[in-house]
């Protein structure tokens, strides 16, 4: 194999990546304040994408405003969510994991009745304004600057989010709630006003990743599952709520997964993360970073 | 020790009728049936539903029983069936022992994929289950030399028995026959102590660690078990479906059957079975509305799982109590039984013992020798590190330095499953029972360790595992009317007055024998009858021989029975001695009431 | 002697776990300026108190007022921005998150620019020097003593009108008690009407203008420090009979 094709294996591996660690950034997002992972967040991602073909393709509305647009049903949704599958199940200390049903239980409903409303063939969006899918040589590199605009974006919005988190009130006040629920209410800190925040962000950070992955992956109803646990294998090696662990985790994940391309079908390529993911799991539980949990269940 | 003599033997088994679940399970596999013999059309979906009943009961034991949820259970099912199809239709092996491959299969995956979850969070496992879903769909079509690629692989032969060959009619019954068997087994299983550690577990473990139970062992328990009996469900469904092809796996067919359990009642017997009936076979016969099936099932997994997430064997037996006002349990036949042994108490060393936590030490240098058999109460003002201690000696927390040994046997570091086997029980500040089973049930789980039958004699109730049980049940009896509630011994736990609750952990502790006895607040929130009953008991157990440690902000109770006392403030020992010794000292009172020097 | 009107007032109050009532019509009053002693045995029902009043817990009859609007039933945070402040017991401190922004979470509610923040926190920081050292550090690295005082500024940068304090002292050494009195008696003189339970009851009761003992989830006595001091009521609540008893007893 020449260095030409390792390269562009390893550019596509890094993108999607980048994609994968997105997904975890958003379950991340989501699992703060409430302990809870949304089993959901997948389904977030193939609404995103699928938001956009309708919008952009179909009513061919700007990227800019289409984008916008997306995000703000996607945040509804996940408002949505948090009112109906959530809420009700931290409030009954009684359901333990019951989040667990309930929040795949609303991705069950997405996922078919997304089928139901937009088929299950996959379609085309639009690159993000200034990038193309047309390939670029750069001496033994070869690259879309779609790929590129992924990866930046991808780099961005991380490091956005750990902005947030480290250097805003409001972002502190989510770890506060995530440390101590009672004790942030005795501060005057709404958990309820920030989980339900947090799920909003989350779920349209994850239709962003589907608006900006979905040229490359082509949007279909059926992406949602596999970005799910392709983001949850980036979660488990960077370690929970780790989001730069997130991003080496989803960019390990994605150079593994095209790396093993070259001589590995689709299913041995499965069977080799989740082996990697299961080996590493039992000799690190809490990712490569080695972050403790605070409470196992 | 007048009350001993006349404790109340083991109640017969008691003759009651059956219930409301029981009979609507009856009535539904009846009608089933004739369904099934009435059409051939009838007969392929019942048999179908029946096989989908076994491997729901397998799922159940696992999402249902020990709370860990799986979405595997499908990919399972695909494994078990198509290993049958291989070993059969490709090495010409005969049905009986490609089921036993199949069987063996699927408990394989079950376990490798259970692995990380023996140590991490549940949701870990639920997004393995959907990797390995995902792959194996993958995998079916990749591997086409093993599993004939799209195609799949066509003529699995009818099982055979002494020249008899199963077909049509004969494989309902037969997969209704093994059901039937899973069923008795599972029953008896989750009658015993595995089912109440898993029930314990799924609580919060704390329980379950203080009565000896290792989590991790039992976890895996149910992820061998349920991977088996999907493997085996698959076997069947090869064989009704004489083709196996990958588009019968597909991601819905994962989710079908957590839908089934969770919808169905997870934990109870009868979940499965009425899943399968309610949401499988009544949608078929009823045939509309396929293609928003999938749609109809997310909404109703979410509504079930917000507002009966007992499912529907709850609902029908919260139903039962409302129409049926509670049958007062028959009143346990007073017979002489045999005296209590007396148990040989342990000594405990406490040397230099300290524990921090962050920046705050909670215990700071503490030594006690407490010789064996006498009550030693640890008093002090609140946070001055009293349940810090009993919690060392229990292992549910690592000392930061020193040592503690019971004889000569040191037990830091080592887990509470381990230290509860040395015979060391304990009961809790908020009683923590298993709320939905009854006062007895859980006085025997105390005596978890104590039973030598394994996970196999129970599940077939074989003559070692039936005579434990009795003898067992007749000395929980024994201890519940030591504490006085032999009357309340089969009404639920958590329908027990606080006071009582308390008592039925001491109980529980007692039936494990223990050579040591940490009680942490006995007396908090009794009634002063209650009191003078805690009183006495815990002089009855002095009688005994246990060793008792106790922690208790009851002055009075400690005063009158406790043969040395420690008083710790601020994670020190400020004096210890006799009671009288010990009260007297003005240094103590002041800790109490804040006096200064 | 005559109290000062009430800022704080509860009056017929029961709250509970579940359907257990754990206090049970309490009354009690904290007037504008007074520091109020809530003191009692352990489950006697004290921090269960506490929690209905700030809004932790619903309150299943009763009434509470403060500054004379009725509060009961309002959620915790929003009473945080009515000037009613709870220091919860055993150091509640956002023990990952650094010294700085434990006190800057304090203000959440206020909605402050950034250089009123900076401002309070100075002040905080005057008043307890060992913070400003720690200010960079994981709370949860503090010792005892700077936990219970980081508590306490958490909840002081606010200016509450009225502070509750559940069991400061828990687990002190008594230098450390003494230097939290000190503390209150600097509470006090701003102005801020003080709710104290304390288990430490000479010094509590020498610091405060009135008490209340609860006993079994009900008032048995309220009075004056002096009044108290004159019974055996207070002694009784702690140790069950007088120790004079016990030597007979034991």
């Amino acid at each position: 194999m020449s260095l030409e094709d390792i390269l562009a294996l390893l550019v596509s591996g890094v993108t999607m990546g980048a994609v994968y660690a997105m997904v975890a950034v958003s379950l991340n997002i989501a699992f703060k304040p409430t302990n809870v992972f949304n089993l959901a967040q997948g389904e977030f991602v193939m609404l995103g994408a699928m938001f956009a073909w309708g919008l952009m393709t179909g009513w061919s509305l700007p990227w800019l405003a289409g984008t916008a647009l997306v995000l703000v049903a996607a945040g509804a949704l996940g408002l949505l969510e948090e009112r109906l599958a959530v809420a009700p199940l931290l409030a009954n200390a009684r359901h333990h994991h019951g989040w667990i049903i309930s929040t795949l239980a609303f991705s069950i409903v997405v996922l078919h009745t997304s089928d139901r409303v937009y088929g299950t063939d996959p379609q085309a969006v639009p690159p993000v304004p200034g990038a193309s899918l047309d390939m670029v040589q750069i001496g033994a590199l070869t690259f879309s600057t779609q790929q590129v605009a992924v990866i930046v974006l991808a780099a961005l919005s991380i490091a956005a989010v750990e902005w947030f988190y480290r250097s805003t009130l409001v972002g502190k006040a989510v770890l506060a709630v995530a440390e101590d629920r009672d004790g942030a209410r005795l501060n005057g800190i709404s958990p309820l006003t920030l989980t339900m925040g947090s799920f909003a962000v989350a779920a349209a950070y994850s239709a962003f990743t589907g608006v900006i992955a979905a040229p490359l992956v082509l949007a279909s109803t059926s992406i949602g599952m596999m970005l799910l646990v392709k983001g949850f294998m980036a979660l488990a090696i960077g370690g929970v709520g780790n989001n730069w662990g997130a991003l080496a985790g989803g960019m390990l994940v994605g150079c593994v997964e095209s790396l093993s391309s070259v001589s590995a079908t689709p299913g041995y390529r499965q069977v080799l993360l989740l082996a990697v993911v299961l080996a590493l799991l039992l000799v690190r539980p809490h990712g490569l970073a080695g972050a403790r949990l605070t409470r196992e269940v | 020790m007048g009350m001993i003599d006349t404790i109340p033997a083991a109640p017969a088994a008691r003759l009651r009728l059956p219930t409301l679940t029981a009979t609507i399970c009856v009535v539904a596999t009846l009608i089933a049936a004739a369904f099934a013999m009435s059409n051939s059309y009838y007969l392929l979906l019942l048999t179908f539903a029946a096989i989908y009943v076994m491997a729901a009961m397998g799922l159940n034991v696992l999402s249902g029983y020990a709370g860990i949820i799986s979405i595997a259970h499908g990919a399972l099912i695909c494994v078990g069936a198509y290993a049958t199809a291989i070993a059969t239709v490709q090495y010409g092996w005969s049905f009986w022992p490609a089921a036993g491959l199949a069987a063996a299969v699927g408990m394989g995956f079950s376990g490798l994929l259970g692995l990380p979850a023996l140590r991490l969070s549940s949701w870990y496992f639920v997004l393995i289950t959907i990797a390995f879903t995902l792959a194996v769909t993958a995998m079916l079509a990749d591997l086409r030399w093993l599993t004939g690629g799209y195609g799949g692989i066509v003529g699995v032969p009818a099982p055979s028995l002494f020249g008899y060959r199963f077909s049509g009619v004969a494989v309902f019954w037969l997969v209704v026959a093994v059901s039937a068997l899973l069923w008795w087994v599972i029953a008896n299983l989750m009658n015993s102590r595995v089912g109440w550690a898993l029930h314990a577990i799924r609580e919060g473990a704390v329980t379950a660690q203080a009565s000896g139970v290792s989590p991790a062992r039992l976890r895996l328990f149910a992820f061998l078990f349920s991977g088996a009996v999907a493997g085996l469900a698959g076997a069947f469904y090869a064989v009704a479906k004489v083709v196996v092809t990958p588009e019968d796996f597909t991601f819905d067919f994962s989710i079908f059957f957590l839908f089934v359990v969770v919808l169905g009642g997870p934990a109870r017997l009868s979940g499965p079975l009425l899943g399968v009936l309610a949401f499988f076979v009544l949608p078929e016969l009823l045939g509309s509305l396929k293609e928003y099936r999938m749609i109809a099932y997310g909404v109703g997994l979410l509504a079930f799982s917000i507002f009966l997430p007992e499912g529907l064997a709850g609902a029908i037996a919260s139903l039962q109590r409302r129409l049926m006002p509670e049958r007062k349990a028959a009143a346990a036949v007073p017979t002489r039984a045999k005296p209590i042994e007396p148990i040989a108490g342990t000594p405990v060393t406490i040397d230099d013992v300290s524990k921090r936590f962050g920046g705050v030490k909670a215990l700071d240098g503490v030594a006690m020798a407490l010789p064996a058999g006498r009550i030693h109460a640890v008093v002090g003002p609140n946070g001055s590190g009293k349940t810090t201690l009993l919690n060392l000696i229990s292992g549910f927390y690592p000392a930061s330095s020193g040592s503690i040994r019971l004889g000569t046997t040191e037990i830091v570091g080592a887990a509470p499953s381990r230290i509860a086997r040395l015979s060391v029980q304990r009961t809790f500040q908020t009683p923590k029972l298993l709320g939905d089973l009854s006062v007895i049930e859980n006085t025997r789980f105390g005596g978890y360790a104590r039973e030598a039958a394994n996970g196999f004699e129970l599940a077939l109730r074989l003559p070692r595992a039936r005579r434990e049980a009795a003898d067992l049940d007749g000395e929980a009896m024994q201890w519940l009317a030591l504490v006085g509630l032999a009357d309340r011994a089969h009404d639920q736990a958590a329908l027990l007055p606080h006071g009582q609750q308390r008592l039925v952990e001491i109980a529980r502790a007692l039936i494990g024998r223990p050579q040591l006895l940490l009680l942490d607040e006995p007396a908090a929130g009794l009634s002063m009858g209650e009191l003078e009953r805690l009183a006495t008991l815990i002089a009855e157990m002095r009688k005994l021989g246990i060793t008792i440690v106790m922690v208790e902000h009851h002055i009075e109770l400690v005063a009158d029975i406790a043969d040395t006392v420690t008083v710790l403030d601020q994670g020190r020992i400020l004096a210890q001695g006799s009671a009288e010794e010990v009260f007297r000292s003005a240094e103590v009172v002041k800790a109490y009431t804040g006096g200064r020097s | 002697m005559s109290r000062p009107e009430p800022i704080l007032a509860v009056d017929g109050l029961a709250v509970g776990y579940g359907v257990v009532p754990i206090v049970r019509d309490v009354a009690l009053a904290v007037g504008r300026g007074e520091a109020v002693a809530l003191l009692g045995a352990n489950g006697a029902g004290k921090s269960t108190l506490l929690k209905a009043i700030s809004g932790l817990l619903k309150p299943s009859a009763g009434r509470i007022r403060l500054a004379g609007k009725d509060i009961q039933g309002l959620a915790a945070e929003t009473l945080v921005g009515r000037g009613l402040s709870h220091v919860a017991e055993g150091r509640r401190i956002f023990r990952k998150e650094s010294v700085a922004d434990n006190i800057q979470l304090g203000m959440y509610r206020l909605g402050l620019g950034r250089a009123e923040m900076a401002r309070r926190r100075d002040e905080a920081f005057t008043l307890f020097p060992a913070l400003r050292e720690k200010a960079p550090a994981a709370a949860g690295t503090l010792s005892g003593g700077q936990q219970q005082m980081l508590a306490i500024a958490q909840a002081l940068v606010r200016r509450p009108s009225v502070l509750m304090l559940d069991e400061p002292s828990l687990g002190l050494a008594p230098i450390l008690v003494d230097e939290v009195f000190r503390v209150l008696g600097d509470i006090r003189a701003q102005g801020v009407s003080v709710l104290l339970v304390e288990q430490v009851v000479e010094q509590t009761l020498g610091f405060v203008d009135f008490a209340y003992v609860l006993a079994n989830g009900r008032i048995a006595a309220a009075g004056t420090p002096a009044e108290l001091g004159r019974t055996d009521v207070v002694r009784q609540a702690y140790l069950g009979r007088a120790p004079a008893d016990l030597e007979g007893a034991a």
